[in-house]
């Protein structure tokens, strides 16, 4: 029982995680194991509907972790025991290729996310970009550009908009795209750029939104892969082939994702 | 210029640990040498920071400082502007923090201060101010000495708690322990791993010349 709880504590402290879903004290590496997918955060609404649809299909069991993409692309690279990765844009997962800890032959593009403006409810959207530099909009929150997909992407659109000088003091930087939904939801934002994938749904309940034009940054292009010590590797393919199948790309629509433009595996 | 995000947990925990100071040495007396009422409650809630995850903390900061929150409206209808996002949530959460280890320390120092030191300065016709700034704080200086460095120690690496009040805006509210986070993320290893040991030596430095200062002969 202790060496359980160790084992979960250890777990838990790999993934970064609190609690540990395993009562019944399955070993990570027993076939009946759960897989474990460790997916970006803007990934929520989608896969928790996507991951269920998956289990009646075929009777598998799949763990779900979220977190920012940056923060799950770290565990990984230390060992932590997941079988698949979906990532929120290319780089970081085609780091982890290069480090020999994702299967190269896996790499797999399965959605491009979208940006979208939103406000707290009650908030009047603007019109036009340019209207973010408006005295109204004293906080500007966007995920922290120095790693979250949807930052960088966040801080491309300023930049094409031509007011990123101009409103760089009032931007306020959240850990990942969640975080910087929060900022918003708990109205400490006057306006935020978040995923537009997590305004579907129960997300977006008391906020105000819109899709910002895709033209202005570059595709968040998001790619997947298989890590390379997965004990489960025809599991986690099938998982990732049904994620890009017409059925999880459905799926992936309905909460905002556009398909990847290069295809399949 | 923008501030080295080490330089600001510097500044951060230095202002946090002085607030500490002042909040909670009357705050430890308080509970060391008076019957207060709900004096149970009291230690409960100083200690509580101890040992609740940062998170919720910070989510329970965010509430009340938010803009939203009571503290954060009173503070913008006094015309003192917002408080999160800012150097001054930054500052108030690494207090909040970290004065549970002040209170604890200093408390168990003033218990070691024999109440007849003062029991004969007040009838030498001393006023309590003066017996309190003479007599008890001198005898249980190395109680509150300790506090400081526990107190000091924990604001400078604060970090579940700042990252939700503060974020992380360069030069602003972006601390060390955040900013090794950031370097971390992005996957700038180098970088963390420098912040890291300079915020660690940093640490351990101020844990040492208090130990130092706190051991030498006259104290």
């Amino acid at each position: 029982m202790i060496r359980q709880l160790a084992r979960c504590a250890l777990v838990g402290l790999a993934l970064g995680t609190l609690g540990c879903a395993d009562e019944g004290g399955e070993e990570r590496d027993s076939p009946a194991a759960p897989l474990l997918v460790l997916a970006a955060a803007d990934l929520q609404g989608a896969f928790e509907e996507l991951v269920p649809a998956w289990e009646r299909q075929t009777g598998d069991r799949v763990e779900l972790v979220l977190g920012s993409t940056g923060n799950l692309a770290a565990q990984i690279r230390h060992g932590a025991p997941a079988d698949l990765f979906f990532a929120a844009n290319e780089q970081f997962l085609d780091d982890l290729i290069e480090a020999g800890t994702i299967d190269p032959t896996s790499r797999t593009p399965y959605a491009v996310g979208r940006l979208a403006l939103a406000v707290p409810a009650g908030g009047a959207l603007p019109d036009a970009l340019p209207e973010l530099t408006e005295a109204r909009f004293q906080i500007i929150a966007i995920a922290n550009p120095d790693h979250a997909p949807y930052g960088m992407a966040a801080r491309e659109v300023l930049r094409n908009m031509g007011i990123a000088e101009s409103v760089s003091d009032r931007l306020v930087l959240g850990e990942n795209i969640a975080h910087t939904l929060q900022f918003l939801r708990t109205g400490n934002a006057d306006i935020g750029i978040v995923a537009f994938s997590l305004l579907r749904g129960a997300g977006g309940q008391s906020l105000e939104f819109r899709v910002i034009d895709s033209s202005l940054h570059t595709p968040l292009l998001q790619v997947a892969g298989m890590v390379v010590r997965s004990l489960h590797p025809d599991r986690a393919r099938h998982f990732l082939e049904f994620v890009v199948s017409p059925d999880g790309q459905a799926i992936l629509g309905r909460h905002g994702f556009e398909p990847p433009v290069t295809g399949g595996p | 210029m923008e501030v080295h995000p080490l330089a600001l947990s510097f500044q951060v925990a230095l202002v946090a640990t002085a607030l500490s100071l002042v909040v909670g040495l009357p705050l430890a007396w308080l509970l060391a040498r008076r019957a207060l009422p709900g004096r149970d409650l009291i230690t409960v809630l100083v200690l509580l920071p101890m040992v609740l995850p940062p998170t919720v903390l910070g989510y329970y900061l965010l509430l009340l400082i938010g803009r939203g929150g009571p503290v954060g409206q009173a503070a913008e209808t006094l015309g003192l502007g917002r408080i999160v996002f800012t150097p001054t949530a930054a500052v108030i959460a690494a207090f909040v923090a970290s004065v549970p280890f002040l209170v604890r320390a200093a408390q168990s120092g003033f218990e070691r201060v024999d109440p007849a030191f003062e029991e004969a300065a007040r009838t030498l016709g001393r006023g309590e101010l003066s017996i309190w700034f003479t007599i008890t704080i001198p005898l249980a200086w190395r109680g509150i000495l300790a506090g400081v460095a526990l107190t000091f120690a924990r604001a400078i690496g604060e970090f579940g708690a700042t990252v939700m009040v503060a974020g992380s805006i360069p030069g602003r509210t972006r601390t060390g322990s955040v900013a090794i986070y950031d370097a971390v993320q992005a996957g700038r290893m180098s970088e963390a791993n420098l912040l890291a040991v300079l915020l660690t030596l940093t640490a351990a430095g101020t844990l040492y010349l208090l130990t130092r200062v706190g051991r030498a002969p006259g104290w």
